[in-house]
């Protein structure tokens, strides 16, 4: 205890490590509100979530409290909604254009993000540096090697402008979802009238309905205002909605089951290849047998045939179906994963430091875990990165068909879907850009396990590509 | 030393690799019935060319691998049978130092983890604590000491406590409360912190520094990773350590300091070494027993110096004369012809029979030295050959009696110098008696029944020696031997071979 506390006061009173404590106290200054509101938000959820509670009374006033606390990068700080009154905007941050406006507050989001990023990278250095009592670890060789590595950095920087975009994405969009879409006639937008030379007031809904981006006739492009003064980064949809609110919501979903079915199946994949590996024999045989019955279920039809079957029961209510989407994809992807990472698994599992371990009467699940995990991570991480862009792939076409996410929840498979009868006129917009959109992001993933591939094992070509594209058959 | 207590008796020991699975074809009988003691502080050094079963017999000794039959007896019970709790206290008492040190150290761990984990593993340490009276102790990581183990905190009938010097806590990190009616101890020292103490007194102790506590293996040299192998061995304070091949993946000059290290290890621990090794020169060094093994068995068994300077066993002089310019001063080198026989299929009688130099033959053919060799050579070859997995193609070709007959002349025309003659036949000079049984089984094996090949050869030129399996004959000076010839009625090894091969 002591021991850790002299540490921190020594850290504290070095003067680089000092300053790197400091600008992260300021980072997190800058968005505190939005962090304890995220928190609050959720304990709120969770005790509503509990049987017999209906009202958390105290929570609800911290909540309001806390939504109270300004933040940076937050629509109220950086408004760009506002209106022209004849001789200026009001309304909008510093009475700036809205497009200026918006543009202004999604850079500072994304510088934001990467300034988080980098503070994060100075940390670890000081720390491997400074702090770490081995001078060098064999993952620092990894880490060196994955710096100088272009394509895998390319995927990284993609990869993070994604979570990115998922994380920020209600200050990153020009609208709410809800304004905009779910609730748009509950809600009122101001503009000024050239004809009458007044500021006039209408519903969402109504304005929506005069923005439609419908072909020729009738469009409203990428990077134009509509007739009511909104601003539409990449155009609106065919319904007159901001298609690049649509967007940046729809990241999260694609973000969400994509990372939890790849978790859920790395796990499964990994706590299968190892206790195979390690006990082999008849346990490897029937873990063979499972997968290869697994794989030999047609993904697409297994899918149809579930969403269908549970389409009525509680658990495709869970985060719109992307629950049960995530669910099935884990089930379904295992095995992929599992084929990947049982070579590596069976190798580790010859080594002679597994039977040093059994020697002094190691523990199976220990020796897993320490002596032969370690070097299955690494598999993990490329196939689980590879899988996570087509899992992404995957949700989108499921989307596309009208299956998966349940509208209206945004998701980009179904704008593509939606925006699939106007591409040869001038609303291309609504099905090029998601569809650009998922190509950079799968790119992106696949470019990242490149990248980690190459950086965990030099020796290795790109031997390993076949996998890339594994989840992506829906 | 040679009258201390054995340490661990190992009582017709086997050990079978069942792999033959669904054809359920012959097991390979790595370890085949060996027994021998091995005493208190002594080193017993293990040797026999690879694939003899010695690494196999070290592994099964420390219950790696599950024995098939037979015994190993440490203090009166049989550690290839336990479980649980007393196979926990055997494997602190018994440890292995692996082959290659970068195989057996997990390269993702720093030397400190690594050290450590055998203690976290046995959530070391508990101390033994001697109570005068018959009072109970209580306490954490305490127990009362039982029988000859090691006391680490002694409490005096008066009160007074010690502590052991090389224990992991000195007197003030523990309270001792003797006045009710048990004994209540108090350890104010957290168990990873002696841990932590322990894993750098090890280092020390392998001759390694404390800064290498926070390094990972592969910024040592083979040397210093044995250090870290031997280290790890030693955490658990052991008895009796296994040392298979510590040496053999190390530099030549680093060899010897691997060595003096064991040795002083030996001598201020009070260690017990089963030291299994392919080079002879560095057992003669380091053990006090050889046993030379040969296809899962034990062919000769006696105090290193004897049996290096006079062996008894053929198969221990043939070794000892592949070394040049070592060992057997009386001369030459005498061959060991070929590779050893698949232990799946050992050959009957004797299992060194088919390259044995002093091998009793039939007096009835008069055939030469280096023919009978052949003869031997041969039979080996057809034996393999029928036991052999054939691809399908052969399969067929010895259905419809198509046999590459040029292989088996092939074979003729090496092993017994002959030439072909005027007809494309093969002509071998021998005696006719015997030349004919040659050409009899070349023509079974041409027609593809090799197995009926080898029998005949063996018939005609077999002896005692490939029906009889020789017993370990006591030879006098607590050595024994696995040999028919130390039997009354035939000349002893040494003396056939100094006749057969040295005579000139
Ligand atoms: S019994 Fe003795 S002489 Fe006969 S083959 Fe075996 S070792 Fe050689």
């Amino acid at each position: 205890m002591s021991v850790t506390t002299s540490r921190v006061a020594d850290a504290l009173t070095d003067g680089r490590t000092a300053l790197w404590a400091l600008v992260g106290l300021l980072l997190f200054l800058l968005e505190a509100g939005a962090f304890l509101n995220f928190v609050v938000g959720l304990t709120i959820d969770g005790i509503l979530a509990l049987p017999g509670v209906d009202a958390a009374g105290f929570l609800t006033t911290v909540e309001s409290a806390v939504r109270e606390i300004p933040t940076l990068l937050s629509r109220e700080t950086i408004p760009n909604e506002g209106y022209y009154d004849g001789s200026g905007y009001e309304g909008t941050f510093l009475g700036l254009s809205p497009a200026i406006a918006w543009a202004l507050r999604a850079t500072l989001v994304y510088l934001y993000a990467f300034a988080a990023f980098g503070w994060g990278v100075w940390g670890y250095r000081i720390y491997r540096r400074n702090y770490r009592a081995a001078d060098w670890t064999p993952r620092d060789d990894v880490f060196d090697r994955f710096r100088g590595h272009k394509w895998g950095i390319f995927g990284l920087v993609i990869v993070f402008m994604f979570v990115t975009m998922a994380v920020f994405a209600p200050a990153l969009g020009p609208t709410t979802v809800d304004q905009n879409m779910r609730n748009s006639y509950g809600y009122e937008t101001k503009y000024w009238d050239s004809d009458s030379g007044s500021v006039e007031t209408i519903l969402v809904g109504d304005a929506n309905l005069d923005s439609l981006s419908q072909g020729n006739d009738q469009n409203i492009g990428p990077w134009t205002y509509d007739d009511y003064g909104r601003f539409h980064p990449f155009g609106t949809m065919q319904d007159g909605s901001d298609l690049f609110t649509f967007l940046v919501v729809g990241s999260r979903i694609s973000l969400v089951i994509g990372v939890l079915s790849v978790a859920l199946s790395a796990s499964i994949a990994a706590t299968l290849a190892l206790t195979s590996a390690y006990y082999k024999g008849r346990v490897d045989l029937s873990m063979v047998l499972i997968s290869d019955a697994v794989m030999a279920m047609p993904q697409l039809l297994l899918l149809i045939m579930l969403t269908t079957v549970l389409r009525e029961t509680w658990i495709n209510e869970v985060y719109s179906g992307g629950f049960l989407l995530a669910l099935i994809f884990a089930f379904t992807g295992w095995t992929y994963m599992w084929r990947s990472i049982r070579g590596p698994a069976l190798q580790i599992s010859e080594r002679e430091w597994i039977d040093a371990a059994r020697s002094f009467g190691q523990t199976p699940i220990t020796i897993m875990r320490k002596h032969m995990l370690p070097y299955v991570t690494g598999y993990l991480l490329i196939y689980g990165s590879m899988t996570l862009g087509g899992a992404i792939i995957s949700i989108a076409g499921l989307s596309y068909l009208g299956l998966g996410v349940a509208p209206p929840t945004p998701e980009w498979g179904r704008a593509v879907n939606l925006g699939q009868d106007y591409v040869r006129t001038g609303s291309w917009h609504i099905s090029l850009i998601p569809g650009i959109l998922i190509t950079l992001v799968v790119t992106g993933f696949n470019a990242l396990g490149d990248g980690i591939r190459d950086a965990i094992d030099p020796q290795s070509d790109s031997a390993g590509g076949e996998t890339a594209g594994a989840g992506g058959g829906a | 030393m040679s009258e201390a207590e054995p340490f661990l008796e190992v009582r017709d020991l086997k050990k079978y690799y069942d792999d033959g699975g669904l054809l359920g074809g012959d097991p390979v009988k790595a370890v085949d019935g060996v027994s021998f003691d091995i005493r208190e502080g002594e080193t017993l050094g293990l040797v026999g060319e690879s694939g003899c079963g010695k690494t196999t017999l070290g592994r099964t000794i420390l219950n790696l691998e599950t024995a098939t039959e037979g015994e190993v007896l440490a203090d009166e019970t049989d550690v290839t049978s336990i479980s649980g709790r007393e196979l926990r206290r055997w494997q602190s008492q018994a440890q292995m130092v692996f082959q290659d040190p970068d195989a057996s150290l997990n390269d993702r761990m720093t030397v400190g983890e690594i050290i450590r984990e055998p203690l976290d593993a046995h959530d070391w340490p508990n101390l033994a604590v001697s109570v005068a009276d018959d009072r109970e102790v209580a306490g954490k990581r305490v127990h009362r000491a039982e029988g000859d183990e090691r006391r680490d905190v002694t409490v005096d009938a008066d009160g007074g406590v010690s502590v052991r010097e090389g224990a992991p806590l000195t007197r003030e990190d523990l309270t001792v409360d003797a006045d009710g009616d048990r004994v209540d101890v108090t350890l104010h020292k957290h168990a990873s912190a002696m841990r932590e103490d322990r894993v750098r007194g090890l280092l020390e102790q392998v001759g390694l520094r404390e800064e290498h506590f926070y390094r990972y293996p592969h910024q040592f040299s083979g040397g210093q990773s044995q250090r870290v192998g031997i280290a790890r061995a030693l955490a658990l304070e052991p008895r009796f350590l296994v040392l298979d091949e510590p040496v053999s993946a190390l530099d030549v000059s680093v060899q010897a300091r691997i060595i003096n290290l064991l040795e002083d290890l030996q001598d201020e621990l009070g260690l017990t070494f089963l030291f299994i090794a392919h080079d002879l020169s560095v057992v003669r060094h380091i053990a006090d027993r050889v046993a030379v093994m040969y296809l899962g068995e034990v062919m000769e068994l006696g105090p290193t110096e004897e049996v290096f300077t006079d062996p008894s066993h053929p198969y221990t002089e043939s070794l000892l004369s592949a070394i040049p310019g070592s060992m057997v001063e009386t001369g030459e080198r005498i061959t060991l012809r070929g590779t050893p026989p698949s232990p799946r299929d050992p050959p009957s009688g004797c299992r060194f029979s088919s390259r044995c130099p002093a091998k009793i033959r039939p007096d009835e053919y008069s055939v030469s030295g280096e023919h009978w060799e052949a003869l031997d050579q041969l039979h080996s070859v057809f034996r393999a050959r029928s036991n052999a997995e054939k691809g399908i193609v052969d399969v067929v070709k010895e259905r419809l009696g198509i046999q590459d007959v040029s292989t088996v002349d092939e074979l003729l025309l090496e092993l017994f110098d002959a030439e072909r003659d005027g007809d494309g036949g093969i002509s071998i000079e021998m005696p006719d008696d015997a030349a004919s049984v040659v050409y009899e089984a070349a023509e079974l094996a041409r027609a593809g029944d090799e197995a009926g090949a080898a029998e005949r050869l063996d018939d005609a030129f077999g002896s005692v020696c490939s029906e009889e399996h020789p017993e370990a004959n006591d030879v006098g000076a607590g050595r024994t031997s696995r040999c028919l010839r130390h039997r009354e009625e035939y000349e002893d090894p040494d003396a056939v071979i100094e006749q057969r091969y040295r005579s000139d």
